[in-house]
């Protein structure tokens, strides 16, 4: 027994060796730039599943997957009003595989209402590509005695604080949105926040609050059904698939404008050969045919940007909500 | 809208093989899921949704549909076998299927829980089929003012559910209402008790509350007191099956928990977990022996679970005929539907006849693919209690600490389940039931904020609760239910005080 035991260890010795040897061998350093992408990407969404950003970015993402080769993962991350989601792109290594599927409250409206977001999204994230732009509906129950937004905005003038609108939370674009209404018409009306859009929806609906601003996805359905009565659009251009219904712009307050919108961003310091490659693709999907008619269907659809127009849209969208907020106060917290 | 030809278009969709298929991968993988504690049907349907895009619409929900009801009933198997309740609709099936496995009866509870969801599955869908619309419409008339009756009802129930002195159980809840209270304030957006960790602004997740308490903190008093491990551990099994005065005692439970159930599945703000705490304690109060509950009573498993199986189905009317979400997992389905190009809404059932009848029916069939799968396996499951505690426990753990991961990848979760299970170890010590405190939590921040959007809409008028129907209603129910809980309280009291005087 003993005497086999050296000869074990020297060929023990000598698998060690070897495994170390084919080790330095391997270990090179990858050298992404050159074969962008050489492993999955992962789009953050910082909303729970099935929310207007986390279909958005599966439907793109599945796109992405057959243009670029690679597979891409969407990642839930949500709380704080998309602030983790946010917070954990802002973080990432900025190599173009962690990419944040970013929208309109997380971006804009956050570090303008919390005291920590805990990011700086004009400091930590580059805006790549606009992925769908939809305007808000202001909707009111089918039964509602108002029927225009002329009357709604009469009514909310003469008797204040006797009209209730929801939200789908506290400095959400839907409160924001029907805040900057009343202020701009000079009347005065009373906020109920929702859990989120479904549970405002169904109030709505139930008749038990009088108006919403409702994403258009969520309210063409009903809108059609005669479910509910689509009162204004809140884009400066009417919506397509609601052609009928004015917008707020044409009607009661000139200037207004509100959308919802998600793009797709990344960090600051990704390569560019890795940036313009990304936004080509998405802009290269966003155009296509089927993708086109989707988005339109649903109210979302918006011509593609180039990273600096985006960049400079969501700087407007800044200034936009800078504005209402520091004259209105608002706070998420 | 003829019946028949809209179930005979849903039974052709339903029955093809692709669908059937679909089906049985989803109700596999949901029991398998439901099993392993900690894990739920929302992560799974997640990760499985890029999976549906090259399905069918039918098929993609029939699909997650089959994974959401599979894991109602592997979520049971770990209540009874484990004492680990994997989400809040299983919390009560704990409380006597657990003790019955303790007196080795795992079998015939197991057995009850999956006979009494298919029996509650089987009628729910007869419901969904006739009345999906009309029931739509009666949902809508609840607004803020009566879900918190409801919420004030649910209250009531959980101090009838608990056992032993009324004084702890209600400090169990009070002390869960201030556990619910941590995180986000909805209606003023002030952080409560979050010491500025970003990480609670969403508050304390149900899930590690449960896991914590119930899971770690059992773990930890059965590894301290290896003789009190419970019977299921040392009594040999007796039967695998019930027996026939068990199906006589069961039928009526059965039939009330699926009535209750559907009801409250109804109602898009969450009525459906109400749904097996308000059967339980239904089931409690009529019972000619309601201190022999939390003792092992097969109608205590027998109706809180044909409720909650119930309240699933029935909460796809919300979802699918007005597009609005009851609970998580129906807003992954409609993420799904979206996906696909579907918005679900009240145009629905005329538009896509052939995806709102295949899914009908496919739930029916799903159903029953369950009882068929679970029945056999309760034999396989009750095998699981013979493995030594000594392996048994390092896999629960590892397998719970997983389930929480799971939830937002955060070890921060982890480490409070941790702090949750030493406290669930001392409320053992104490003699507390936790279960009251997990209904206090979920139950104390629905209701404030319902509470307090109703003022808001009645503009600070309090009498809102009073003037309307079905909230004054309910709210009578409640006080009522209330008054018949603590009576009995009052008359042992007395009892006593006269007993002292002699």
């Amino acid at each position: 027994m003993s005497s086999l035991a050296p000869n074990a260890q020297l060929s023990r010795r000598a698998v060690l060796k070897g495994a170390a040897a084919t080790l330095a061998i391997t270990a090179t350093p990858a050298f992404a730039q050159d074969t962008y992408p050489s492993r999955p990407i992962r789009i953050i969404v910082p909303y729970a599943p099935g929310g207007q950003g986390d279909v958005l970015a599966r439907l793109i993402g599945e796109r992405m997957t057959s243009v670029l080769g690679q597979t891409i993962l969407v990642e839930n991350q949500s709380g704080g009003s998309g602030a983790l989601g946010a917070r954990m792109a802002a973080t990432a290594e900025p190599d173009g595989y962690s990419l944040l599927m970013g929208q309109t409250g997380e971006i804009v409206i956050n570090p303008l209402v919390m005291a920590e977001p805990g990011y700086d999204p004009a400091k930590d994230f580059m805006p790549l590509s606009i992925v769908g732009n939809s305007a808000l509906v202001l909707v009111v129950p089918a039964a509602s005695p108002i029927t225009d937004v002329a009357s709604l905005v009469e009514r909310a003038k003469t008797e204040p604080d006797t009209l209730t609108y929801a939200s789908s939370g506290n400095a959400t674009p839907s409160h924001l949105a029907a805040l900057a209404l009343s202020r701009g018409v000079g009347a005065s009306m009373i906020h109920v926040p929702y859990r989120g859009a479904g549970q405002a929806l169904t109030d709505v609906i139930g008749g038990q609050v009088d108006c919403f601003f409702s994403s258009a996805a969520a309210a063409l359905g009903h809108v059609r059904s005669g479910t509910l009565k689509a009162l204004a659009v809140s884009t400066p251009e009417r919506v397509a698939a609601l052609g009928d219904v004015p917008t707020v712009a044409e009607t009661v307050l000139p200037g207004f404008s509100f959308s919802l919108w998600a793009g797709l961003f990344t960090q600051t310091k990704t390569p560019r050969a890795v940036t313009d490659r990304l936004s080509r693709t998405v802009n290269e999907i966003l155009a296509s045919p089927e993708i086109r008619q989707r988005l339109e269907e649903e109210g979302a659809a918006v011509a593609p940007m180039t990273p600096e127009t985006f960049t400079a849209f969501v700087a407007d969208e800044r200034v936009k909500y800078a504005d209402l907020v520091a004259q209105t106060g608002v706070r998420a917290e | 809208m003829d019946l028949f030809a809209n179930l005979h278009l849903g039974i052709e969709a339903a029955f093809s093989l692709n669908n059937l298929f679909y089906c049985f991968v989803g109700v596999l993988l949901g029991t398998l899921i439901g099993v392993l504690p900690g894990l739920g049907p929302v992560p799974t349907i997640a990760m499985l949704l890029p999976l549906t895009f090259g399905l069918e619409p039918v098929s993609a929900l029939i699909m997650l549909s089959g994974i959401y009801y599979g894991a109602q009933y592997g979520g049971s198997t770990t209540s009874i076998l484990l004492n680990l309740p994997g989400e809040s609709a299983s919390v009560v099936t704990v409380l006597d299927g657990h003790q019955m496995a303790r007196q080795g009866r795992a079998g015939v509870a197991l057995a009850t829980a999956a006979i009494g969801s298919f029996v509650a599955g089987t009628l729910a869908t007869i419901l969904l089929a006739l009345f999906a619309p009309p029931l739509a419409a009666v949902a809508l008339r609840f607004g803020p003012a009566e879900y918190f009756a409801l919420m004030t009802l649910g209250l009531v129930a959980s101090v009838i559910l608990a056992h032993g002195p009324l004084v702890r159980a209600l400090a169990m809840i009070v002390l869960g209402l201030l556990l619910g209270l941590v995180g986000t304030d909805i209606t003023s957006g002030v952080n409560r008790y979050t010491f500025g960790l970003p990480h609670l602004a969403e508050g304390i997740n149900f899930v590690i509350l449960a896991m914590g308490i119930f899971g770690l903190g059992e773990i930890i008093r059965n590894l301290e007191n290896p003789s009190e491990r419970g019977g299921a551990h040392v009594q040999p099994i007796t039967t695998l099956m019930p027996n026939r005065e068990d199906f006589r005692r069961m039928a009526a439970p059965i039939f009330r928990g699926t009535v209750l159930g559907s009801a409250l599945g109804i109602l898009p703000g969450g009525g459906a977990m109400l749904s097996s705490f308000a059967s339980y304690s239904l089931e409690k109060r009529l019972s000619k022996t309601p201190e022999a509950f939390g003792r092992g009573v097969i109608e205590g498993v027998a109706a809180p679970e044909s409720a909650n199986n119930a309240g699933a189905q029935t909460s796809y009317i919300p979802m699918l005929t007005l597009g609005i979400p009851s609970n998580p997992v129906m807003a992954l389905m409609i993420g799904a539907l979206i996906i696909q190009g579907i918005q679900p809404g009240p145009a629905i059932i005329s538009e896509q006849p052939t995806l709102f009848w295949g899914i009908i029916v496919s739930m029916w069939i799903g159903n029953l693919m369950l009882l068929v799968l679970n029945l056999p396996l309760v034999g396989i499951w009750v095998r699981l209690l013979t493995i030594p505690y000594g392996v048994l426990f390092p896999i629960v753990l590892v397998f719970s600490a997983l389930g929480v991961y799971s939830l937002s990848s955060s070890p921060f979760d982890i480490a409070m389940m941790a702090g949750f299970g030493v406290i669930g170890y001392v409320f053992a010590k104490l003699r507390c039931e936790p279960a009251p405190l997990l209904l206090g939590f979920i139950l104390g921040p629905m209701m404030e904020e319902y509470f307090r959007r109703a003022m808001l809409l009645s503009r600070g008028d309090a009498s809102v609760f009073l003037t309307r129907p079905i909230s004054a209603t309910i709210l009578a129910i409640a006080i009522l239910g209330l008054a018949l809980a603590i009576a009995p309280t009052f008359r042992s009291k007395r009892r006593e005080i006269f007993v002292e005087e002699d």
